[in-house]
């Protein structure tokens, strides 16, 4: 009897442990202070143009033991977006580019989680550009889920990276110049609420 | 075929230059109603909007940009009815309203807090529009060409403001209209009959206007001076009258010319100016 208490306590105990520190299903807030979103895009050929966007924002839902049920929705500010030249900047806001005064935002709504691997998963969900809104698949790779040792916070890392047209978005202006394919890359952290 | 986007370009302007030739000698040859003139200028401008952006946007348009294809479609159709029904007080009540509710359709996400900028855009497209109707009388033969004179340089004018504007598919679009636009034109130099229709107003010159909103309220990157100065172009059938000189020569042909390089005096000033105010290399 006492032998049967014991092992009970003891896995009790264990599994409060692993339930505390380890894998746990919660809700994240993008943490811009710690995520990136840049965007690499061909020009003439002769290399590629590196844009970032500044300002973005984004809820998530994960769960280690279960991806395939997560959740995400990301919504980036387009005036937000930077590739090192002032002109530039202020030309892609026009209705050539991303037509700013009309869709301020570029949004992304995760609808299907897939693993494909130890650290890997795909997300499909749909990308919104300029008021066309088109499926993209995302290539993530799951960093780290743990403790921040600074302020004790939930945190879960990943990278992801994806390639779009950015004619299927109806951005065909200087198509001859400046290339279609855009590459994307993400840094998210995501803080637990 | 081209080697640069220049070559494209100019390849571009000469196929619709050449286009415009052979619709205009088809048009004359077979002696049709001024309403195919101006479903032809419509057409050229919906072809022009293609081969510059590549698709005919999908239905409803999403954006000022695909809005202004519909625009043109749209006042083509209406300008088609109200010749074939030959309304023409229908005509002048259509051609009064387009570039209002153009504007506003084209600047709504503007609204509310854009309400001046849409208002003006609105003021200044009517305005243009009913200078071009009140230009001269009668309104066929030379008269009407002259009008088609002014919205081709204006078009043409209008250009490299657009382009410095952040607006490149603008630039191609109004130079390749303009340029099909002259080619049509040059077939009616000398015909007495020759008028531009309803649709010529409903539908190329409505779809003109349409960029014209999307480059100042959407794009918004404009040289308003450099607009100012273009927008003389339209004063110029006034001026005209007051300048003996460009009534002066017996030929047709030679009051024309004279006539066309008027018009171009205010659109070269206007180009020159947005080209001094940039003030900085292009960044391509």
């Amino acid at each position: 009897m006492m032998k049967t208490m014991h092992r009970i306590l003891i896995s009790t105990a264990l599994g409060a442990a692993l339930i505390g520190g380890g894998a746990q299903a919660a809700t994240y807030d993008i943490d811009i202070v710690h995520s990136h979103l840049a965007f690499f895009i061909d020009h003439l050929g002769f290399s590629r143009v590196i844009g970032t966007a500044n300002d973005f924002s984004g809820t998530f839902d994960f769960d280690v033991a279960q991806p395939e049920k997560s959740t995400l929705d990301v919504k980036v500010k387009v005036a937000s977006i930077s590739t090192n030249n002032q002109q530039r900047d202020s030309d892609i806001q026009g209705a050539d580019w991303f037509n700013t005064p009309e869709f301020p935002d570029i949004t992304f709504t995760g609808k299907e989680f897939k693993k494909t691997g130890d650290k890997t998963g795909t997300i499909l969900g749909d990308l919104t550009i300029a008021g066309v809104t088109n499926p993209v698949v995302l290539n993530v790779t799951f960093n780290k889920e743990g403790q921040n040792p600074w302020d004790k916070s939930h945190v879960v890392g990943f990278s992801g990276e994806t390639t779009v047209k950015r004619s299927d978005f109806g951005m065909k202006a200087a198509l001859g110049m400046i290339g279609d394919e855009v590459k994307l890359y993400l840094e998210v952290e995501g803080r637990g609420k | 075929m081209a080697q640069s986007p220049q070559e494209a370009l100019m390849i571009g302007v000469v196929l619709a230059a050449l286009a415009g030739l052979a619709v205009g000698g088809g048009l004359r040859f077979f002696r049709l109603k001024p309403m195919f003139m101006g479903l032809a200028a419509s057409a050229a401008f919906l072809l022009a909007y293609v081969v510059t952006y590549n698709k005919v946007p999908s239905f409803p348009p999403v954006g000022a940009v695909n809005k202004i294809f519909y625009i043109a479609a749209a006042g083509a159709v209406l300008g088609l009815i109200v010749d074939l029904t030959e309304k023409a007080r229908l005509g002048q009540i259509l051609i009064g309203l387009q570039p209002v509710l153009a504007a506003i359709y084209i600047g709504q996400s503007r609204l509310p807090d854009g309400y001046l900028s849409v208002a003006i855009a609105a003021a200044v497209g009517l305005a243009i529009v009913l200078s071009l109707q009140a230009m001269a009388a009668p309104s066929v033969g030379e008269a009407s060409m002259r009008r088609a004179i002014v919205l081709v340089i204006a078009c043409i004018g209008f250009a490299p403001i657009a382009l410095l504007g952040a607006s490149s598919s603008s630039f191609q679009l109004l130079l390749v209209f303009a340029f099909g636009i002259a080619g049509l034109l040059v077939c009616f130099v000398f015909d007495d009959g020759f008028a531009l229709g309803s649709a010529f107003y409903l539908g190329a010159i409505g779809g003109i206007l349409s960029v014209a909103y999307t480059v100042t309220l959407i794009t918004a990157k404009f040289d308003p001076l450099a607009l100012a100065v273009l927008c003389l172009t339209f004063a110029v059938p006034l001026i005209a009258r007051r300048i003996p000189m460009v009534d002066a020569p017996a030929s047709r042909l030679a009051r024309l010319t004279i006539y066309t390089f008027l018009c171009l005096l205010p659109a070269a000033a206007a180009v020159i100016v947005a080209i001094v105010s940039y003030g900085t290399a292009f960044p391509i």
